[in-house]
């Protein structure tokens, strides 16, 4: 019979199963070590990050279900609560339009994408928007 | 071998290689689409190892081609495709070294189908997150290629390398 390239009889079934111990070896370090570098330079998950007058002070994965009352310095309040990997401003002490500047505001998303409420919109704060992965939805 | 042998036993090869393909097809799929044991890669190493990766090619890709036709769609051809071609390279090049059993060969050739498939994908999505499927598929891939080269080191007993003691 006419093999095309013989096997070596040198090489005893011992070497090959050694030779492939190794190579299945190789090949899981290979996939765990992409999925490391994968999970390490991905960032952890979307999240929702609360401003108060501007400064970063507060931020809640969106992969968790909670809710919480983000208190500003001005005595006002947001009620964030996130589900099903939204976040929702369900409530907020709006004091009126145009005076709730103080209040924690713009809950965003990780990418951190310029949305309304932090133009300068008088009702910042006041909306009741939901966000997904930083989009306004 | 005569060539007439040679011609019928390719046939035959590339029938059990679209039988086992079907087969299959009828388990019930995982949760992540392209996890699959590549039951066909047994005919595929077979032939590599009988005949030679000009064989080996042929019979991948008439079974590629038919058994999307038959059981499968055009689209998903373009991804058994790229998955075929890219496994058969892979397992030719490993079969020219001849260091590594049915098994290695095999394992190889899974994670090369699936690397081949990923790809084909990526460049008709146009989206670099599927790279992320690739760990998850590569050790189904090597999960798939220790049983269907154990099967195919049964098969042809001389190569095997796990299979020493079964024999």
């Amino acid at each position: 019979m006419k093999r095309v390239y013989p096997m070596k009889p040198e090489r005893t079934k011992k070497d090959r199963l050694r030779a492939d111990i190794l190579l299945i070896a190789a090949l899981l370090a290979l996939a765990l070590g992409f999925f490391a570098v994968q999970r390490l330079s991905r960032k952890d998950g979307a999240l929702a990050v609360v401003y108060v007058n501007g400064e970063r002070t507060a931020e809640y994965p969106l992969a968790e279900d909670t809710t919480v009352t983000l208190h500003a310095p001005n005595g006002g309040y947001n009620i964030l609560v996130i589900s099903g990997g939204t976040a929702d401003v369900t409530e907020a002490s709006c004091p009126g339009r145009g005076s709730a500047s103080g209040e924690s505001r713009a809950v965003r998303g990780r990418y951190d994408r310029v949305s309304p409420e932090q133009n300068g919109d008088p009702h910042r704060g006041c909306g009741f928007s939901r966000y997904r992965s930083g989009e306004l939805i | 071998m005569k060539k007439t042998k040679r011609l019928v036993l390719l046939a035959m090869l590339t029938a059990v290689a679209m039988i086992l393909s079907y087969v299959e097809s009828l388990l019930p799929s995982v949760a992540i689409p392209g996890v699959k044991m590549g039951l066909a890669n047994i005919a595929v190493i077979f032939a590599l190892f009988r005949f030679g990766w000009k064989e080996a090619a042929a019979l991948s890709l008439v079974r590629v081609v038919l058994v999307s036709l038959l059981f499968g769609s055009v689209g998903a051809m373009l991804y058994s495709l790229a998955g075929a071609v890219l496994s058969l390279a892979v397992m030719a090049l490993l079969r020219r070294i001849d260091r590594f059993s049915t098994v290695g060969i095999s394992v190889t050739g899974g994670v090369a189908h699936n690397a081949g498939q990923i790809l084909m994908a990526m460049l008709i999505l146009q989206t670099k997150q599927l790279l992320g499927y690739l760990p998850v598929l590569a050790v189904s891939g090597i999960a798939g290629g220790v049983l269907t080269g154990a099967c195919c080191g049964a098969a042809h007993p001389p190569h095997s390398g796990i299979l020493i003691s079964i024999r």
